[in-house]
């Protein structure tokens, strides 16, 4: 009995601590509601309630890119972006094995940009793709793929251990959001509604050597035949953002893979015309990244060429794909109101951005 | 392999549950292997050093014990029946010639220290660090200081035959790099370790809580109080021509602050690893902040050491033929007052020189050495006033005040001394020491000064609040030790405080990216 009391106590003990640090940990890390939003992307694809048919992959050319929204709008198609800042290859690689474990989609679409990394950037864009990543052997992969060399893995599934220093600096945001989250991207969509034309296109700085890393080509293969292996078609694309500059040789070698291989390759930074993107309507930040107008505009015709290329059904008639959709489309549309209001009365996007 | 990184956590939890998993007589196996596995962690080279080290050693010690033993045999017998001069000057000649073998071991350990610790401070120019101008390149095999003086001190207890040389080589070597003493002390005797090192204690619940107490209280001290003051000190440290003044006040009262926390702190780590895997290490620590004089101080601070330099050096050097000729000679001439005491001074200055090269390659450590051992002599001589006070003034000595008052004084004294330790040269430290009382700064310091040298508001509170249970706890700690108290009120109450403490530094520990995961102070020496 004496023992069974003392093994009860330790317990007890135990977890009051696990929870008082669990507490702590709700506390402190960043909660990406205002400023820098990325780093909340990742973690609302797990609030999805329907599997999708289409999923993007990619950096911010993705996920600023394209409106899911339009897609559905326009062809019915249940799309969903998976993508994060700065997301490298072996990144957007285990998102995609991790997607799979939750759905079955019919293609794939991979923005090639992040071919240009091959090794980690830093930690800030690491964690911003990896903190609302749920817990998993995949997970622990992907950090460790990732890692700078002082960063802690660890602490990629206890943030506490890396964000206590946090406790200095918390905001009324961190109690506002300890235990809960607000929506901020419209099925992995990034809304920006502001214009910010582009003037001038930067000069393309030569490089010493245009070719890719052989980790890229590797990671690339290796998505490829994840997508075979669960029927899903591949299809790779540069997204419609001038610069960062997208070389000829780059463009050259993406090429070459996708005929090897069989894929569908697009650069649609070479078919503007044809979306009718206009740079300087359709861009925010001086032709980076689009905005909602540019984003629509791309979401159109990328939806065109995956009814073309895939079998992607339309679910518009289906009773619970349009209850989801609708309420999605609530919030974009709502979305779009306050984003609208904020810029009639700050000059610009005071709550998505850090600043002007 | 740091010892505030998660795969040292790892390790010695891996480590205590195999040690108890194995019979009592293999453990020390366990200890051998894992000690040489955490040394080569730091570079193969230095693992053959320490090898080769500890193997010449063990010879060394065991013709020592032969020619001890085979005198006393010859005594015995051949000689049983030799007059006693004869015997006598059998006795003096096995004596030198133990004397010769011990002094041979003593002059490798201290010839091999000298290069490797001291040869690239004194002969830059040898010294190939990517210049290409110098020939040379190794790194400073990790804990050599330690084991030198472990070494020596094995080596002067076999032949003095305080205890038998060891037989089993691999024994002495795991002595020699038993893994939690080996960075940075305490400076373990060969025959106080030897027992429970090579014969662990058994499996004991309340002895592994215990220890797990006196590990999570080190991480406590080591991350919550003395990682967090390391930034300032190291940009106060970095500039003193840009930070006098009450900066270099704040330089002392910091600096004082970290080593206390980091040193004692990294000695609870490794007494409470030893601890958990059944070895005994002896205390280095007695509450030194409430000694009264320095002299009583350096019994109670890094007391491995003291001991060390006190029976190695201090008792050595003073029974030594040169100083007990000086002795007679100042007693002559000076008296039996201070010519008595002066061969015990020039004994004591020697000692703390040693001690200060010991600590430090450069002339700032030579200097703090001699200054401690000079505040020392002039304890010593004003002595008598001290005693004259106490006679006239009855309960002063049990007085709080007057004891608060004197373990200030001494605290002061050891801290100003300190800054020896944080500057390049002895003119930077004078000239710091005196920009306290001639540069009026404090105003600049008070008004945002903190927040320059990386503190903010929330550093100093968590440093204040580290300080206050440190001191709260050393406090209670005096007669009887925290666990054993907690432990009478109950049995969970250990618990919850190892739970608290692992809480606290989660929560407010200064770790993880953003900090420098600094080593302990006392690693470097």
């Amino acid at each position: 009995m004496d023992k069974m009391r003392k093994c009860a106590s330790v317990i007890i003990v135990i977890a009051v601590s696990l929870l008082v640090l669990y507490l702590a940990q709700c506390l402190v890390v960043p909660k990406y509601m205002s400023g820098v939003l990325e780093g909340g992307m990742t973690r609302e694809y797990y609030e999805e309630e329907l599997p999708h048919d289409v999923i993007f992959i990619g950096d911010c050319e993705v996920y600023e890119n394209i409106s899911p929204i339009t897609l559905w709008e326009e062809y019915g198609m249940a799309s969903y972006i998976r993508g994060s800042a700065q997301q490298l290859i072996w990144q957007s690689y285990y998102l995609l094995k991790e997607t799979f474990r939750y759905e079955s989609p019919k293609a794939v679409v991979f923005n090639v940009l992040s071919m240009k990394y091959d090794e980690p950037q830093s930690e800030a864009y690491n964690r911003m793709t990896f903190d609302g990543m749920k817990p998993s052997y995949l997970k622990y992969e992907a950090v460790k793929a990732s890692a700078m060399e002082d960063e802690d893995i660890l602490s990629y599934f206890f943030p506490i251990l890396r964000y206590h220093s946090r406790m200095a600096e918390l905001t009324d945001e961190d109690i506002r959001y300890m235990f809960r989250r607000d929506r901020i991207t419209h099925a992995g969509y990034l809304m920006r509604i502001d214009v910010k034309p582009m003037t001038k296109l930067p000069m393309a700085p030569s490089l010493p050597d245009y070719s890719f890393g052989e980790v890229c080509f590797d990671y690339l293969e290796k998505m490829r035949e994840l997508c075979q292996e669960n029927g899903a078609e591949l299809i790779l694309i540069k997204s419609p953002s001038l610069y960062p500059h997208w070389y000829p040789e780059w463009d050259e070698q993406v090429r070459e893979y996708a005929e090897e291989k069989g894929l569908i390759y697009i650069n649609y930074a070479d078919k503007l015309d044809e979306a009718g993107i206009d740079m300087s309507t359709d861009t925010y930040d001086g032709g980076l990244h689009l905005n909602l107008s540019g984003a629509e505009k791309f979401a159109k015709q990328i939806g065109a060429m995956l009814i073309d290329n895939c079998d992607i059904p339309d679910r518009r008639g289906e009773p619970a794909y349009d209850r989801c959709w609708k309420e999605k489309s609530d919030f974009y549309y709502d979305m779009i109101e306050r984003q609208k209001k904020e810029l009639e009365e700050f000059g610009y996007l005071k709550s998505w951005t850090l600043g002007k | 392999m740091l010892f505030t990184s998660w795969s040292f956590i790892f390790f010695i939890i891996l480590l205590t549950c195999v040690n108890y998993i194995l019979p009592v007589r293999y453990r020390w196996i366990l200890f051998l292997i894992s000690s040489l596995f955490f040394y080569a962690l730091s570079g193969v080279a230095g693992l053959i050093y320490l090898s080769a080290a500890a193997l010449i050693i063990w010879v060394l010690a065991l013709v020592i014990e032969d020619r001890r033993n085979k005198g006393r045999d010859e005594l015995k017998t051949v000689l049983a029946d030799a007059s006693s001069d004869e015997k006598k000057a059998y006795r003096q000649k096995i004596k030198k010639s133990i004397g010769v073998v011990r002094f041979a071991g003593i002059l490798m350990l201290v010839a091999l220290l000298f290069v490797f610790k001291y040869s690239k401070s004194l002969f830059p120019s040898l010294f190939d660090e990517g210049s290409g101008d110098g020939f040379l390149r190794f790194a400073v095999p990790m804990g050599i200081s330690f084991y030198t003086l472990s070494a020596i001190g094995y080596l002067a207890d076999v032949s003095n035959n305080k205890y038998g040389a060891e037989k089993n080589p691999l024994k002495l070597a795991l002595y020699l790099s038993f893994f939690p003493a080996l960075v940075q002390g305490p400076i373990a005797r060969f025959g106080e370790l030897k027992d429970t090192l090579f014969e662990p204690a058994p499996f004991d619940g309340g002895k592994v809580m215990e220890a797990a107490l006196r590990i999570a209280w080190g991480y406590f001290k080591k991350i919550i109080v003395a990682d967090r003051i390391a930034a300032a000190v190291a940009v106060l440290q970095k500039d003193p021509g840009t930070y006098t003044g009450m900066y270099s006040f704040l330089l002392i009262v910091f600096y004082t602050v970290q080593i206390y926390a980091d040193f004692t702190g990294g000695i609870d780590i490794t007494i409470g690893t030893a601890k958990a895997l059944g070895v005994r290490l002896a205390e280095n620590f007695d509450h030194p902040f409430f000694s009264r004089t320095l002299d009583e101080y350096w019994r109670r601070w890094h007391m491995s050491m003291g001991s060390w330099f006190r029976d190695y050096v201090f008792y050595p050097v003073s029974a030594s033929k040169a100083l007990l000729k000086v002795a007679k000679a100042s007693r002559k001439r000076l008296g039996d007052g201070f010519g008595r005491r002066l061969p015990v001074y020039i004994s004591t200055l020697l000692t703390w020189a040693l001690t200060g090269i010991w600590h430090g390659t450069t002339v700032n450590f030579l200097v703090w050495g001699l200054l401690n051992g000079i505040f020392i002599i002039i304890g010593t001589e004003i002595d008598p006033l001290s005693r004259k006070l106490h006679e006239r003034h009855e309960g002063l000595r049990d007085n709080t005040a007057f004891r608060f008052l004197q373990a200030s004084r001494t605290v002061a004294l050891t801290a100003a001394l300190r800054l020896f330790d944080l500057a390049p040269d002895p003119m930077t430290t004078v000239k710091r020491f005196i920009s306290i009382f001639t540069v009026s700064n404090a105003g600049e310091v008070l008004g945002g000064g903190f927040s320059a040298l990386g503190l903010s508001v929330y550093d100093l509170v968590i440093i204040a609040a580290g300080i206050a249970v440190m001191f709260a706890v050393s406090f209670m700690n005096r007669d009887m030790s925290v666990y054993e108290k907690l432990r009478k009120r109950g049995f969970i109450y250990p618990v919850i405080a190892f739970a608290l403490l692992i809480v606290a530094v989660i929560i407010f520990g200064a770790y993880g990216t953003g900090y420098d995961a600094s080593q302990f102070i006392y690693n470097q020496f």
